[in-house]
């Protein structure tokens, strides 16, 4: 059975964006899923580098309290 | 020098006077040890994602600054002592900062001026050289009309050179009574009104 492949753009990449900025909550929410932890990067696409200044970006967005560390899931 | 951010959170229950003070410390507490404040950006009372010391909500701050590192530690020291501080965050800054540099003007094509004469010289030339009427008038005026004949020679010569740098776009004014004449009676009452209308 084939398996669809999902894309696979790094959206830091495409769009030339070069610094990630720990307080843009709308740009990291994309990369947390609903419990608030990080996605990883074979799901969202990204490149390696922008992973990591990704993740940096929400670990300090956490400790601002700008994210939460875990958030309630949906049952 | 590097360039820093650093975000702090004050509690906003405090006065505003008060939450006004703390930025103002951090302010001066980075220009009064060798640093240049680049952007601040105050991005006001925001609810927290958890809650800190029984506070939903803080009153963010964030500070882009240029300076020697000998400026971090008194600056953790000055969060770490200060009350009304919840929580801050210092990193070295990686971002583009020709958002926060002053744009410079555009330059434009300079306005073509048409070759009229100067208002002031066209009425020197024939009329100011007054002609002396008796030898007693003679003697006094010329001083004060030789002044005056340099001082309007030499403004229309001045206003050509100080006005042609491509940086001024502002075209020649109108006569100030002009505009004010004509926009009042424009804007009284919109087009297509009929007072007949809501009758």
């Amino acid at each position: 059975m084939q398996v669809m492949r999902r894309r696979k753009f790094c959206y830091f990449c495409e769009n030339k964006i070069h610094f990630v900025d720990y307080k843009d909550e709308r740009l990291l929410r994309r990369f947390v899923n609903e419990r608030g932890k990080i996605i990883p990067r074979r799901v969202t696409g990204n490149c390696a580098r922008h992973q990591r200044k990704t993740t940096r970006g929400i670990k300090r967005a956490r400790i601002m309290a700008i994210m939460a560390f875990e958030s309630e899931s949906f049952r | 020098m590097r360039v820093y951010d650093t975000t702090f959170i004050i509690n906003p229950q405090t006065d505003d006077s008060l939450i006004d003070q703390s930025v103002r410390s951090v302010a001066d507490l980075i220009t009064g040890n060798g640093g240049r404040i680049i952007n601040e950006d105050r991005m006001g009372t925001r609810r927290l994602a958890y809650q800190i010391e029984d506070l939903t909500q803080g009153y963010y701050t964030t500070f882009i600054f240029e300076g020697p590192s000998s400026i971090l530690p008194i600056l953790d020291r000055h969060f770490k002592l200060g009350e009304s501080f919840m929580r801050h965050l210092t990193i070295v800054y990686d971002g583009d900062l020709s958002a926060f540099t002053p744009k410079e003007t555009e330059v434009i094509a300079p306005i073509e001026r048409k070759s009229t004469p100067a208002p002031g010289a066209a009425a020197m030339t024939p009329t100011e050289p007054t002609p002396p009427a008796s030898d007693t008038m003679a003697e006094a005026a010329p001083p004060i009309a030789d002044t005056e004949v340099e001082a309007e020679v030499a403004s229309p010569v001045a206003d050509p050179v100080e006005s042609t740098p491509a940086e001024e776009q502002a075209p020649e004014k109108p006569p100030p009574s002009a505009p004010a004449e004509e926009a009042p009676p424009a804007q009284k009452e919109p087009p297509g009104y009929d007072e007949e209308d809501e009758l």
